[in-house]
């Protein structure tokens, strides 16, 4: 986290939270390129007799697809590297409590690499990079997010209305509204929960905050969603496309800009679109039609940008990536770019509808590396592990034969 | 005030399996009597040897018992009738290499790393499936059991530093905190029974087999391990890890990793007692095949680990999770200080995939290969002593049941084609 948010946090909460037995497991973690909160829990005295401390974790974590299969096409780690450890570093400053877990804190950490430096494979480094990039630019920026999912019955669909009684008596709307009040009492920036538009959907607004304490916040949302699910015999769902619901599972960024040009939104919607793999990151998620960027000017002098991606997509990725797209345009002078200006106003101006995503699935990741912006901004250490995983996730999906192909073909070959 | 009305007094049978026994306080000063064929079982039945042995409490390792404040848990040492440690204590092999050790000045600090499933009882499969490996959240699908192994382990005085998913669904990995070597051994033996009592509590399994299933990854025990050398009785100073050398492994570190390599093969059976263990050693499984040594690298047999005083250590990763924990301890100390003591120099470090290393000699592929290694050990019958053949005397019949037997693995393969 950029700062502790709360008298939750600081030092010497953990242990006077210990001493009064409130807390007796402390999880270590770090967010992976995917969004997953990896790490191990430590029993919290064991953690205060040795912290500030580091941990080590097997390195191919990071670089890994959605089931852990390691790929050797990833320079970062592989066989040939020996997956050797990547380093966390864990201060008890920073930890919070797991408020929807009774008796557990939490502290997060970012990987590093055995001589303390990031590791530039990092979701939580690119995103530093960015930001410390925007920062150069004169550009500030604050985000709001909202976050979409559903609470479903396990492995099966729901029944009835938004919010409506599930089976054993569980709501998703009472697992929102969970997640919603453990988010908020361990001192995260979560402050709504609403209704989605399908059975059993709902959607977590969390901020405005520091880009990379909202990046952990989204993290430890998901983890908790599914947690508090779990617990009451439901499944927290975050996949981009679930049958028969009418809405994607969508990742809101809303950002707040301050300073730098004008944004244009075509040429915003353009910068977007070629990094799309980064915000979809699922053979899935790519096939969702988010709505287009658009970009409002405010009366102060500020722009409010709104961008998406899917809810499956790493936050602190999204955010780079989306933070990129806003930082290269000011850094190379947004006017330049052909396009419409911004117009005052609520909503601003949707990029134009013709506008079509240059990499429509994830066999085409590797376009992404074509812009020179991308690699600028995000890194090609960054790309060059990402890519591989994208076109090792397209070859899965084309190898494998489908419930869907099966249905339509099976009798009619 | 009186003291604990029982004892449970525990032990490791020859093939790892941990053994208890409870006793009235006032009966175990003197020692239980116990049946040899009990003591010295292997995995086919009771051992053939009749007689008595008897298992003397190693009141040092008292503690309280986390589940009944009327009786205390204790290890036990098995004792011959002549008062020496009988053949089938392998805990006494153990504590004879360290006070090998400790006459030259040395301590062994070690910590077990334990791999294990969870297996619904009914299915005899994990009770998930999903690869998470340090996943938080599924992590938290498991605290039903892990945060009870956590406290209740800490009440037995056995520290778990951290615990987390592992790379098979329904695996888990326990980090137990270092310590001296016996009494880290003594926390490994505890902790792999009472895990499985505790899983039963809730319905479940929890099984160290080496290699459950083909598909899924095996569960070893990574081995860490540092030898410190013991400040005399004029000098100032706690002791000093002979490992670290400003950030490096040190020249003694250097000797102690040789002598690891140098016995690795024949000591195999140490840490890989069953046929199947043999299953979990395989190629791109993080199990090592190849003997070698290097640094932070999880394809070799021996991983070093360099940094501070405090952690700089060297990680043996050979041994399966259901070995006999003495043993494979025993062994593996023998080796390396074997080489510190003649101050050997190890074969070049490896880097890179280790599993492509053809020239790399082989870990033992079978197991009958290593119980014959392991009868021609000199360095085994020399440092462990009759534990020795009294462990190659309940294997040698696994060997013949291995061999004779047919599997579901060959039916399926041959029955329809052949």
């Amino acid at each position: 986290m950029d700062a502790p948010a709360t008298d939750l946090t600081g030092p010497g909460w953990l242990a006077a939270a210990a001493d009064r037995g409130e807390v007796h497991t402390v999880r270590l973690g770090w967010a992976d390129r995917l969004g997953g909160w990896r790490g191990k829990r430590m029993p919290v005295r064991e953690f205060l007799s040795r912290a500030p401390m580091s941990m080590g974790f097997c390195d191919g974590m990071i670089v890994c697809d959605v089931q852990c299969d390691i790929i050797e096409a990833t320079p970062f780690s592989n066989y040939s590297t020996g997956y050797p450890d990547l380093h966390v570093h864990f201060h008890p400053d920073l930890a919070r409590p797991a408020a929807w877990a009774p008796g557990e804190a939490f502290v997060f950490g970012v990987p590093r690499d055995a001589a303390g430096r990031l590791l530039d494979v990092a979701p939580a480094a690119v995103l530093a990079t960015v930001l410390r990039r925007l920062a150069e630019l004169a550009v500030r920026v604050t985000v709001r997010a909202s976050l979409a999912g559903a609470a479903l019955p396990r492995h099966g669909r729901p029944a009835g209305p938004p919010g409506a009684a599930l089976p054993d008596g569980s709501s998703a709307a009472s697992v929102g509204v969970a997640v919603l009040e453990g988010l908020a009492a361990s001192g995260l920036p979560a402050t709504s929960v609403r209704s989605g538009l399908d059975p059993g959907s709902f959607v977590l607004g969390l901020g405005p905050a520091a880009v990379a304490e909202l990046a952990e916040a989204l993290v430890v949302a998901k983890s908790a969603a599914r947690e508090i699910a779990g617990a009451r015999g439901l499944e927290a769902v975050f996949m981009t496309l679930r049958p028969g619901a009418a809405d994607a599972s969508l990742l809101e960024l809303d950002v707040t800009v301050t300073g730098g040009p004008v944004l244009n939104p075509d040429a915003l919607q353009r910068r977007i679109d070629a990094v799309r793999p980064l915000l979809f990151p699922s053979v899935t998620a790519m096939k969702a039609r988010p709505p287009a960027v658009h970009v409002a000017g405010g009366l102060d002098g500020t722009q409010r940008v709104l961008a998406w991606a899917s809810s499956e997509a790493d936050p602190g990725t999204a955010l780079a990536a989306a933070l990129a797209a806003i930082g290269s345009l000011a850094e190379a002078g947004s006017l330049a770019e052909a396009g419409p200006r911004a117009e005052a106003g609520p909503l601003g101006s949707p990029a134009a509808a013709t506008t079509r995503p240059a990499i429509r699935d994830l066999r085409d990741a590797a376009a992404m590396a074509d812009h020179p912006w991308v690699t600028s901004w995000l890194g090609a250490p960054f790309l060059d592990n990402a890519i591989p995983l994208f076109e090792h996730e397209a070859e899965l999906f084309q190898a494998a034969l489908t419930d869907w192909e099966i249905a339509r073909y099976w009798s009619a070959s | 005030m009186t003291g604990p009305r029982w004892v449970d007094v525990y032990w490791s049978d020859l093939v790892g399996r941990c053994r208890f026994v409870r006793v009235a306080a006032g009966a175990a000063a003197d020692g239980i009597r116990l049946p040899r064929s009990l003591v010295a079982a292997g995995f086919s039945g009771p051992g053939p040897e009749p007689g008595e042995v008897l298992l003397r409490p190693d009141w040092s390792s008292a503690r309280p018992n986390p589940w009944d404040g009327s009786a205390q848990v204790v290890l036990g040492d098995l004792m011959a009738p002549d008062g020496q440690p009988d053949a089938s204590c392998s805990r006494s092999a153990l504590r004879a290499v360290l006070d090998g050790a400790a006459g030259d000045g040395l301590e062994i600090q070690a910590a077990a790393e334990l791999e294990f499933y969870l297996i619904n009882p009914a299915t005899r499969r994990p009770i998930y499936d999903e690869i998470n490996q340090y996943s938080l959240t599924k992590g938290s699908e498991l605290e039903f059991l892990l945060h009870d192994v956590r406290e209740r382990l800490a009440v037995l005085g056995i520290p778990i530093e951290a615990v987390n998913p592992e790379y098979a669904g329904g695996q888990a990995e326990v980090n137990i905190k270092y310590t001296e070597a016996l009494a880290a051994a003594d926390r490994a033996v505890l902790t792999r029974h009472l895990v499985r009592e505790m899983a039963r509590s809730h319905g479940l399994d929890a099984t160290f087999m080496a290699k459950p299933w083909t598909e899924q990854a095996g569960s070893g025990m990574h081995l860490h391990q540092s030898v410190w050398r013991r400040p005399g009785r004029s000098a100032g100073g706690g002791p000093a890890n002979l490992f670290h050398a400003a950030g490096q492994l040190s020249p003694e570190g250097h000797g102690y990793v040789a002598g690891l390599i140098r016995y690795m093969r024949e000591l195999v059976l140490l840490g890989s007692a069953t046929p199947n263990a043999y299953h979990r050693r395989a190629d791109y499984s993080f199990a090592p095949t190849r003997i070698c040594w290097g640094a932070d690298n999880r394809t070799l047999a021996v991983r070093v680990i360099t940094g501070s005083e405090g952690s700089t250590r060297v990680e043996q990763r050979d041994a399966a999770a259901d070995c006999n924990v003495y043993l494979a301890m025993a062994g593996q100390f023998a080796a390396g200080l074997a080489g510190l003591a003649a101050g050997w120099s190890p074969p070049d470090p490896v880097t890179g995939n280790a599993y492509t290393r053809a020239d790399l000699p082989l870990l033992p592929e079978s197991f009958p290969e290593a119980v014959d290694l392991l009868a021609s050990s000199e360095l085994a019958r020399t440092a462990l002593g009759p534990v020795i053949d009294a462990l190659l005397g309940v294997l040698r019949p696994e060997r013949t049941v291995l061999v004779t037997s047919s599997t579901d693995w060959e039916r399926d393969r041959y029955m329809s084609v052949v």
